[in-house]
């Protein structure tokens, strides 16, 4: 147990802690701090995004008839701010617009229109022009609901039809937008991408600094033998877990700060953007997206010691690292983190790639195991 | 001379090397031939100017226009080419034999041509660089000295355009705007090589740099009558190994890049072409250069970053002496002269100098010798890039390599 400790400390020596410092921070502002400053990101996602606020409070996932209906009268009364603009504005008094529905009437024959409305939109008409198309998006989008859901059955086979079947069948209509999925989505992959890159950078070392040092010998002749071997290994582990607990905690804590707590018990199907296999709540995606980086986590982790093994040097460790993590970001974070359980990927991509993944790395831990406690130290 | 040769091999000859090298030519390779879907479409560029000459004249336009409209009447169509086109539906078109097929797609694919052709001059008068001046301009407002500096820069490429404009130089024929084999071929192939060289160099010069420190030969080396000189050779070594990696990894790349796309008409069109538009605006080059010329200077250019890349990766092997320190600090300062410009975003002379860095050329290829509407669009950006960069190099290395000739040799 002492040794443990010792070991465990000696992972995290305060030169590796300074250079995970330093790459967290690049890496930050690199990947991550976009998703946190740009969110929501331009017009008028930031009013849909306001207008949702409101709204999920108010009425839920699922929208009644009647609920819809005061939905339309809220716009309604907001419509009426517009209406006064117009109807005060010199300017559109020269081109006959009465009020918003004149405004927005795209007459293309009206010479001048058009201009005004760009120049109402980016002048003094901004706060409120945007904001009605942000309400106009929502609303719009959920009355063809039906149609569009029957246009995809039409257009789709297999699964996928018999998804978007279900909805029709069990009347499922999402009314919201994937302003905040969509942001979340991107920023767990980068996330994971960072995590990942930690655990490589903590658990290279943990051997190769032993073969480096032709310290090998000397481990397995002494009494401990070759259980210094086993025993960095458990120490490796539980500085994994310790690293990527705190790095998930501190990202998700930084998460946080987009205000996006209003829409976690919202199920995935009252996003109206992307569709997915499982339905579950938005809270539940989030949950199962950490969960599925931190084993891949543990997954690099495996590989990182692995390789610290059997590496004879630090171009052979950073050569296959680098391979390794071409394979990470280009495929994993892509279709397994990014992608996970959406409807465009085969249902059984996620569930069979990880499995195979886990297998693999169960396997090769093994096979790392065998050798190592067996093999001639000497050579 | 042996001496750096055998310390070049002690990084060549590692497996992992080259199997590194084949997974990059591969993803190079997979990315070209994953995009060249169109390549007989964009390569027909070449017919055209065979036939019509690289400039594009009212005689060579109304030339162009004729044959169309015979090619239009021979499809059946009686009055011309635009009107053959426009009556053209799904059935007609299905209606014709596959030669006639063919006929017809070469038939429409001119016609675009002739019509971009026809209205270069229009669309590139059009460009009012009035308001891209005060674009410009809003964002360097703060300092009098710079915005003079700017504004300056700003007129001397104007200037440019107006005689661009006057010896009518962007009237040559270039591959379509929408097929983006300017973007295609700078941005995303030439970076790609030369980030893959990045990886490749450092991790190579961190090897040979460190090599005797983490082989334990270090005592017994310094200690011989070559001794520490023994660090010359391996600067050489690293440097050489740096040109090696970048021409082995781009020339393989372009060689495919070449075999799709014809480029045996083109390459004494200019870069400034107004067909040569793929975004906001086309490529104002600084000066006429054709694209034989630009080629071959953003290589060089390229060539450039690679080099200062390797001496940094250098610096940083004699004071860390770990090669897994060294590759990942020294991508981490690349990360951090990348993210530097950001941080002054409110200064903007500030954040002009800080730009002026390697990263930046490294990674926008596709806008060398161009002016435009950002800080690094000035005149001789990549010249004071690469000067100040040498400049900072060469005075690192020196201080380094009097460390490592003084210090402990433990």
């Amino acid at each position: 147990m002492q040794l443990f400790w010792l070991e465990f400390k000696k992972i995290f020596s305060w030169k590796l802690l300074l250079l995970l410092g330093v790459v967290n921070f690049l890496l930050f502002n690199l990947l991550l701090s976009f998703h946190l400053e740009h969110f929501p990101n331009g017009r008028p996602q930031t009013d849909v995004f306001a207008i949702e606020q409101k709204l999920i409070p108010l009425y839920g996932a699922e929208i009644s008839e009647e609920e819809l209906q005061e939905i339309k009268s809220m716009y309604e009364d907001r419509v009426k701010i517009a209406d006064e603009l117009v109807a005060n504005d010199p300017e559109a008094e020269e081109l006959n617009l009465a009020n918003y529905e004149d405004l927005v009437a795209y007459n293309d024959a009206q010479e001048g229109l058009s201009e005004y409305f760009d120049q109402l939109l980016y002048g003094k008409g901004e706060q409120i022009l945007w904001e009605l198309q942000g309400w106009e998006g929502l609303i719009e989008n959920y009355e063809f609901q039906a149609d569009s859901l029957a246009a995809q059955v039409a257009q789709n086979t297999g699964a996928q039809k018999e998804y978007f079947q279900n909805r029709i069948d069990n009347e499922v209509y999402s009314f919201y937008s994937d302003t905040v999925t969509m942001n979340f989505k991107d920023y767990k992959t980068n996330m994971a991408i960072i995590i990942w890159i930690n655990v490589a950078i903590l658990l290279s070392l943990v051997y190769f600094r032993d073969t480096r040092a032709k310290l090998v010998p000397l481990q397995y002749s002494s009494q401990h033998g070759r259980n210094v071997y086993r025993t960095k290994w458990w120490a490796s582990l539980a500085a994994t877990t310790t690293l990527v607990v705190t790095l998930v905690a501190v990202y998700m804590a930084l998460y946080w700060t987009n205000g996006t707590a209003s829409h976690l018990q919202l199920p995935l199907s009252s996003f109206g953007w992307y569709d997915h296999w499982y339905d579950m709540t938005f809270l539940q995606y989030m949950l199962l997206s950490i969960g599925l980086i931190v084993l891949f986590a543990f997954g690099v982790a495996v590989l990182s010691l692995s390789l610290s093994t059997i590496a004879p040097n630090a171009v052979v460790l950073i050569g296959t690292q680098i391979l390794l993590f071409f394979v990470m970001i280009a495929g994993v974070s892509t279709y397994l983190i990014r992608d996970m359980i959406l409807l465009w990927n085969a249902p059984l991509l996620t569930p069979l790639a990880t499995s195979l993944f886990v297998v693999v790395i169960i396997v090769l831990a093994w096979l790392i195991w065998k050798r190592e406690i067996k093999r001639d130290f000497m050579n | 001379m042996r001496i750096t040769w055998y310390e070049m091999k002690k990084a060549l000859t590692s497996p992992i090397v080259l199997i590194l090298f084949v997974a990059f030519l591969g993803f190079n390779g997979f990315q070209i031939l994953s995009q060249s879907h169109a390549k007989e479409e964009i390569n027909a560029v070449n017919d055209l100017i065979a036939t019509y000459g690289r400039t594009i004249t009212d005689e060579s336009l109304s030339k162009l226009l004729n044959d169309l409209n015979e090619d239009a009447e021979q499809l059946g169509g009686q009055d011309g080419a635009e009107s053959f086109l426009n009556e053209l539906t799904y059935e007609r078109y299905e209606a014709f034999s596959q030669t006639e097929k063919e006929q017809v797609d070469r038939l429409e694919l001119f016609y675009t041509y002739y019509i971009k052709g026809r209205d270069v001059e229009e669309r590139y008068k059009g460009i009012h660089m009035d308001e891209l001046r005060s674009e410009f301009l809003v964002s360097v407002k703060e300092s009098s000295r710079f915005e003079k500096f700017m504004s300056q820069e700003f007129t001397n490429w104007e200037e440019r355009y107006e005689e661009i404009v006057a010896t009518e130089e962007y009237k040559e024929w270039f591959f379509l705007g929408e097929y983006k084999m300017h973007s295609e071929m700078y941005r995303s192939l030439l970076k790609n090589a030369a980030l893959q060289s990045v990886i490749l160099i450092v991790l190579m010069t961190a090897l040979v740099t460190n090599y005797e420190v983490e082989q334990r030969t270090q005592l017994l080396l310094y200690t011989t009558q070559k001794g520490r000189f023994l660090m010359r050779n391996k600067f050489a070594a690293s440097l050489l190994l740096a040109t090696l990696t970048f021409f082995m990894l781009l020339i393989p790349s372009f060689i495919l890049y070449f075999t799709i796309y014809d480029f045996s008409e083109v390459w004494q069109t200019v870069v400034s072409s107004g067909l040569n538009w793929e975004y906001k605006l086309p490529y104002i080059t600084w000066w006429e250069l054709e694209v034989w010329q630009f080629f071959l200077l953003a290589i060089a250019v390229e060539w450039g970053v690679v080099i200062l890349i390797a001496v940094l990766g250098f610096f940083l092997s004699l004071w860390i002496k770990n090669t897994y320190f060294t590759w990942i600090l020294s991508m981490a300062v690349l990360i951090g002269l990348f993210l530097l410009p950001s941080v002054f975003n409110a200064y903007p002379a500030l954040q002009f100098v800080t730009l002026l860095n390697v990263t930046t050329l490294l990674l926008n290829p596709h806008m060398y010798f161009s002016g435009g509407i950002t800080l690094t669009r000035v005149q001789y950006f990549e010249v004071w890039s690469l000067l100040i960069g040498f400049a900072v190099a060469t005075i690192l290395s020196i201080l380094s390599y009097r460390r490592f000739m003084k210090k402990d040799v433990v």
